[in-house]
């Protein structure tokens, strides 16, 4: 009759212990309980809504992109993701001579080193799964930025055949910059004594000059997608801006002049 | 002698109290539900962590076709106009330093070199002038132009072959 009697206070000591030991731990214990799994439910959904978003965005954009045709390579001319020298010496030496100019010296350096490349990319988010930390730390897009190099071109003419050449480079197709400049009277004191010349006699003409140009150029590496980059914003964006183009096109009027090899090969190299 | 009746009143027919009863029979029913929800949590668990791993499956087969499409070429793109619009707003264009020099220099002095650095926007001029009166004139009509932001004088000298004075003047383009 006594153990009857401590039948009921029993089950309902049972019912708290299970409630406080199995059922909320089940429903939430902060990693794997229902309610747990259910908001990182919600996180992966999100994700892949955002994907799926942005790869729509992506197509949409890639089409505009495919629309504006040979406009676009504007933009890859004015920064191109090789360095091209031959076609930098190339349309240097006809800008030279377009301008008059005694070309004395032409020279292309490398692309400078110490900009970081895309490779060297610091991770700041993560794409992956983890039950741990399902909300992941905003990415921070890691773009390839610009390496610089000069050309450096040693040229003789006159003072208005100078500013011929160097407003040429300044309207060049390719993005430009004049890093240095020196414009001496004479020949022979910028160009170390080059006196081959018809110019080029001890008692420098009134009106030659001798200019020493460094000019700056640039490359930028082609854009890789990571999980870095993937958040862009770019690709919650409806359209593409373009206006660069007609911008580029205003103050690069200058084309690019292609650079054709033309016939090759030689049986003898040694033979002049 | 009076006499008393210690006998109790049968409350039910088995012996217990309705109420103990019916409360025996609420809490089991508690327990079992209790069993029953802790069976439904366990359950959902499972199938939620089925559609995590399918939501999952989805995302990797969507992000791996979304790095493989041409998103990366829109990005390019967007990477190449970003730079290009910082190169242009830059820009610093040559026509200024040969339009400031000559609308500078006077009829009486002419430049024996000039040199111009992009790094700090500075053009060295070496000026000849046939005497300090023109130096003087030069200096105030390089102060005056409005492309230079500042002047700074070098040093001068009388060349003793020729007579005139070479000086040097160091500008900072705006």
């Amino acid at each position: 009759m006594k153990i009857k009697l401590l039948l009921v206070p029993s089950i309902i000591t049972l019912i708290v212990i299970l409630s406080i030991w199995l059922v909320y731990p089940a429903y939430s214990n902060g990693s794997t309980g229902v309610k747990d799994r259910y908001d990182q439910l919600k996180v992966e959904k999100v994700k892949l809504d955002s994907i799926l978003g942005k790869s729509d965005s992506a197509s949409k954009l890639a089409s505009q992109l495919d629309s504006l045709g040979s406009d676009s390579d504007v933009v890859y001319e004015f920064i191109p993701s090789d360095i091209k020298e031959s076609e930098i010496i190339d349309n240097l030496n006809r800008m030279a001579a377009d301008s008059g100019l005694l070309i004395y010296g032409l020279s292309v350096g490398r692309p400078s080193l110490e900009v970081a490349s895309p490779e060297a990319v610091v991770t700041m988010g993560s794409t992956s799964l983890d039950a741990t930390n399902p909300v992941a730390a905003p990415a921070i897009p890691v773009l390839p930025k610009p390496k610089n190099f000069e050309a450096n071109i040693q040229v003789s003419g006159n003072y208005d055949q100078i500013k011929t050449f160097l407003e040429k480079v300044d309207v060049f197709a390719r993005y430009s910059n004049l890093n240095n400049l020196i414009l001496k009277k004479g020949i022979s004191s910028v160009t170390g004594g080059v006196n081959n010349s018809p110019t080029a006699a001890n008692a420098p003409a009134l009106d030659v000059l001798t200019a020493n140009v460094k000019i700056g150029f640039n490359l930028v590496d082609r854009a890789t997608l990571s999980g870095d980059n993937v958040n862009d914003p770019v690709f919650s964006n409806g359209s593409l801006d373009t206006k660069i183009i007609s911008q580029i096109k205003s103050q690069r009027s200058g084309a690019a002049m292609t650079f054709d090899i033309g016939q090759k090969g030689k049986a003898n190299p040694f033979m002049p | 002698m009076s006499t008393i009746n210690l006998a109790v009143e049968q409350e039910t027919g088995n012996g217990y109290p309705k109420f103990f009863k019916n409360g025996v029979i609420g809490v089991t029913a508690v327990l079992i539900l209790v069993f029953c929800l802790y069976g439904g949590l366990l359950y959902a668990n499972k199938k939620i962590m089925a559609e995590i791993q399918s939501v999952d499956s989805q995302y990797d087969d969507e992000y791996n076709k979304f790095l493989a499409g041409n998103a990366k070429d829109v990005l390019d793109f967007k990477n190449r106009s970003t730079i290009s619009e910082g190169l242009l707003s830059k820009s610093y264009s040559v026509k200024n330093i040969f339009s400031a020099a000559e609308s500078s220099v006077l009829p009486t002095v002419y430049l024996e070199s000039l040199s111009y650095d992009s790094n700090n926007k500075m053009v060295n001029l070496s000026c000849v002038a046939p005497g300090f009166f023109d130096v003087a004139k030069q200096i105030e009509s390089f102060k005056e132009n409005s492309a230079f932001s500042s002047f700074a004088l070098g040093k001068s000298a009388i060349d003793s072959k020729t007579g005139l004075i070479n000086f040097d003047v160091s500008l900072k383009m705006k």
